[in-house]
């Protein structure tokens, strides 16, 4: 799950050239240099500026427009995701406060639709492949026939990483990939394992902390409270069960109207 | 049986985990020596019950703490262990793990590639990964000492 987090957090760092989160920048060039490869890529020296020449993941700025338009422009159904609008800034054209399920649907869906017409079409295409990797793994059903082209699959896809991004974006998270198909084949399918759930639970948990300097004591004190009502609203006739709120647009489709 | 458990504090517990465990322990003990009487309300009679740890769910910082094994410095990852290709990066100062073309097929027309990855054709070949036995014969003659350090 982090896995696939963290290497969403870092493509969409490095597109969009986010300060602080980006992979790219002066010492990744000399490294590329010191490693001697991709000269072309090596800063350049004007006076007392120095030039860092464009790589073929780096977005103009119309084209950061672009990207981050459409992700703006993203409708989900209810209880898809979080609301994706909410987190493009396009002041400052970079994505806000993904969280990790943010960073799933992104992974899953929306980074394929938004990058493209954008890219160079080698780039455009690793990272799709890269989507569609982690969308197959994801499924509910997955042949075991299947694994073995698959593990080859992620391989080629981080080679091909390697031709295009530079070294300071391969930490451990990126590697892991390669052993993700392994890890499918001895524990079964991933969406079993992968903790999007809880994490979207310890939301909730966070709104219980009232006191911000014992976080810990208040969520439990909260907890209980509320399965203790649970507990008593059982016993109750009348009275709805408290849990997940409904929505407001399924009271629509039975014909009762949202006012 | 899901068991969720906060362990609060800026700093990480280190061997002072097994403190927290030890609660899960003794009911695994339970469970597992002298197993406890159960109603099955489908059949509707009793059966006794045992229970095991069959496997544990946890990020990869964590893996780290309950497994005891390194997840930082240059042989960070719990599969290729010692194998895993590493490059320290001398302006960028962090370490990072290039050299993937080695899992791939032999005489992948990738692996005579030079200018395109790190400048030398690739020659090694995927690390197997660890068996059971393997795993039991490095860890049988580990000794450790349970509880919290004074």
């Amino acid at each position: 799950m982090h896995v696939e987090k963290n290497v969403c957090d870092s493509i969409i760092g490095t597109l969009l050239n986010i300060k602080g989160k980006t992979k790219d920048g002066i010492n990744a060039s000399k490294d590329l240099v010191e490693m001697g490869v991709r000269f072309e890529l090596q800063p350049q020296p004007h006076g007392k500026r120095t030039y860092l020449p464009p790589a073929c993941h780096t977005l103009s700025k119309s084209q950061k427009i672009s990207f981050c338009g459409c992700l703006r422009g993203v409708k989900v159904p209810q209880g898809y995701s979080s609301n994706i609008k909410s987190l493009v800034s396009m002041e400052d054209l970079k994505l806000i406060g993904l969280k990790s399920h943010d960073c799933h649907v992104l992974m899953q869906d929306l980074l394929p639709m938004a990058i493209r017409g954008i890219l160079p079409e080698s780039v455009k295409q690793v990272i799709t492949h890269l989507c569609l990797f982690f969308n197959v793994i994801c499924t509910k059903v997955i042949g075991p026939t299947r694994l073995d082209d698959l593990e080859n699959e992620a391989i080629i896809i981080l080679c091909q990483l390697e031709l295009y991004f530079p070294p300071s974006f391969f930490d451990i998270m990126v590697h892991l990939i390669v052993h993700l198909v392994r890890e499918i084949r001895i524990c079964g399918p991933m969406f079993l394992r992968w903790m999007y759930l809880i994490e979207r639970f310890m939301k909730i948990f966070k709104g219980y902390v009232k006191n911000p300097y014992r976080p810990e004591a208040s969520i439990v004190e909260r907890y209980i409270a509320e399965e203790a009502i649970k507990f008593c609203t059982t016993y109750m006739s009348k009275v709805d069960a408290i849990g997940i709120s409904r929505s407001r647009y399924e009271r629509r489709q039975e014909g009762k109207g949202t006012r | 049986m899901t068991l969720s458990m906060m362990i609060s504090g800026p700093r990480q517990p280190r061997n002072d985990i097994d403190v927290y465990l030890s609660p899960m322990i003794e009911d695994l003990r339970l469970l597992w020596n002298d197993c406890i009487e159960v109603f099955d309300a489908y059949e509707k009679v009793n059966f006794n019950l045992r229970a095991l740890l069959f496997c544990t769910i946890n990020n990869f910082p964590a893996y780290g703490n309950l497994s005891g094994y390194s997840v930082k410095g240059y042989h960070v990852c719990p599969i290729c262990e010692e194998n895993t290709s590493y490059h320290q990066l001398k302006y960028g100062k962090k370490t990072r793990y290039i050299g993937h073309r080695k899992f791939l097929k032999c005489h992948h027309p990738y692996q005579r590639l030079k200018k395109a990855f790190n400048s030398c054709q690739e020659d090694r070949t995927a690390p197997p990964p660890l068996t059971g036995d393997k795993v039991y014969n490095r860890v049988s003659h580990v000794e450790v000492t349970y509880g919290k350090i004074v």
